[in-house]
């Protein structure tokens, strides 16, 4: 299991389309895919859990990831966090 | 669990020491101090004190000096926050608790904020999964994403069933009981590969879904694997522990050809009949030892 902070930079937060990139990007993995904000843990494959974080720009969240391809899943969910989900400031 | 001061002000007019706010209270038990048996004063817990009408009577009725030392030692114990109920509040003590950073509220309504404590500090936790009330047992579907927790809760919503709670289930104790609501973003709605979200409340009618509901059961979906063992008789009574309590709990194998919402639905009718003592495999298994023994 892979654990690592993550930083929202974008400034809409985590809004719906940032949701699904994120779930798009995480079922292209088998590992067990979760996002933490304030105990509040949900499953990183589903877009309504995902939006239940209410995560605004500034938060951060922990990212878990668990499986075959844990490392790869990790990676790959930073980056769209650090390319701020495509959006244009 | 901790609810920040900040979250009385919806409950209770602020006075003084506004720097406090995000100070954190970590238990619902409210103190209501004794200022003038010193005996007492020792044994305050730092947490909500309560100054009672009769405590801000006393103060008043004594010398300034006198007023001061028990207004510093009151601040220096360092409550979370002070709340007074009744009368005019002593100027000091305003004046120390800013000092302090400790917030002070005015309250008429003590047994609502107290209520509000109870539940903003009862044990909580969260989970991925859909809650369905079936006849009125709160049956708690988990399982892997995309094993179909969420259409199986649209096809028993079809069958009358009402939705409390889809992928992100609140759970909350309640005494022995575990209360399980959704996240108010996300009351009344449903998401369906495919379809995306829907407002099962809009499509269905308000009957379709519930604010909260007592979990009475766990059904965790599974994908059918060749070769793991599943419950064949169902003599054996598995549980879930969610926050300490146990809850009767079974393991559905999903594969094309079944269908889950009747499954648990079937399941929700037999955890129903069991609490009223029918259990048909024990059932079963006393007839077949009365034809044995012949």
């Amino acid at each position: 299991m892979i654990k690592k902070e993550v930083l929202i930079e974008n400034q809409l937060g985590l809004h719906a389309r940032a949701a699904a990139q994120i779930v798009k990007a995480a079922c292209a993995f088998s590992s067990k895919i979760t996002l933490v904000k304030d105990g509040l843990e949900v499953d990183g494959k589903s877009v309504m859990g995902i939006m239940m974080l209410a995560a605004a720009k500034g938060c951060t969240l922990m990212l878990h990831a668990d499986g075959s391809d844990e490392t790869d899943a990790v990676a790959r969910l930073e980056c769209l966090f650090k390319d701020k989900f495509g959006e244009k400031e | 669990m901790t609810v920040k001061v900040k979250e009385l002000m919806e409950q209770a007019e602020l006075l003084a020491g506004r720097a406090g706010l995000e100070r954190e209270i970590t238990s619902p038990q409210v103190c209501e101090p004794d200022l003038s048996s010193s005996a007492q004063q020792k044994n305050m817990v730092a947490g909500v004190v309560h100054l009672k009408p009769a405590q801000g009577a006393y103060l008043r009725s004594l010398a300034r000096p006198e007023r001061s030392r028990l207004i510093r030692a009151l601040v220096k114990k360092n409550p979370a926050c002070i709340v007074v109920t009744g009368g005019a509040v002593s100027q000091e003590l305003l004046t120390s608790a800013e000092k302090a950073g400790i917030p002070v509220f005015k309250t008429k309504h003590l047994v609502r904020l107290s209520r509000f404590l109870v539940e903003g500090l009862r044990p909580k936790v969260s989970l991925h999964g859909v809650l369905v009330e079936i006849f009125g047992l709160g049956t708690l579907i988990l399982g892997e994403s995309a094993i179909g927790k969420s259409e199986a809760a649209l096809d028993l919503v079809l069958r009358g069933h009402k939705l409390a709670a889809d992928d992100v289930v609140v759970l909350e104790k309640n005494a022995d009981a575990i209360i399980g609501s959704t996240p108010d973003l996300a009351a009344d709605l449903l998401e369906v590969r495919g379809l995306g979200i829907i407002n099962v409340r809009a499509l269905y009618g308000t009957s379709a879904t519930v604010g909260s509901s007592a979990v009475g059961l766990v059904v965790e979906l599974e994908e059918w694997k060749k070769g793991r063992h599943y419950s064949l008789l169902g003599l054996r009574e598995r549980r879930y522990r969610i926050l300490g309590v146990n809850i009767p709990y079974l393991k559905l194998p999903v594969k094309p050809g079944r269908t889950m919402a009747t499954l648990i639905e079937v399941a929700a009718r037999n955890q129903l009949l069991k609490k009223k003592g029918i259990n048909a495999a024990r059932e079963l298994d006393r007839r077949l030892k009365r034809r044995l023994a012949g």
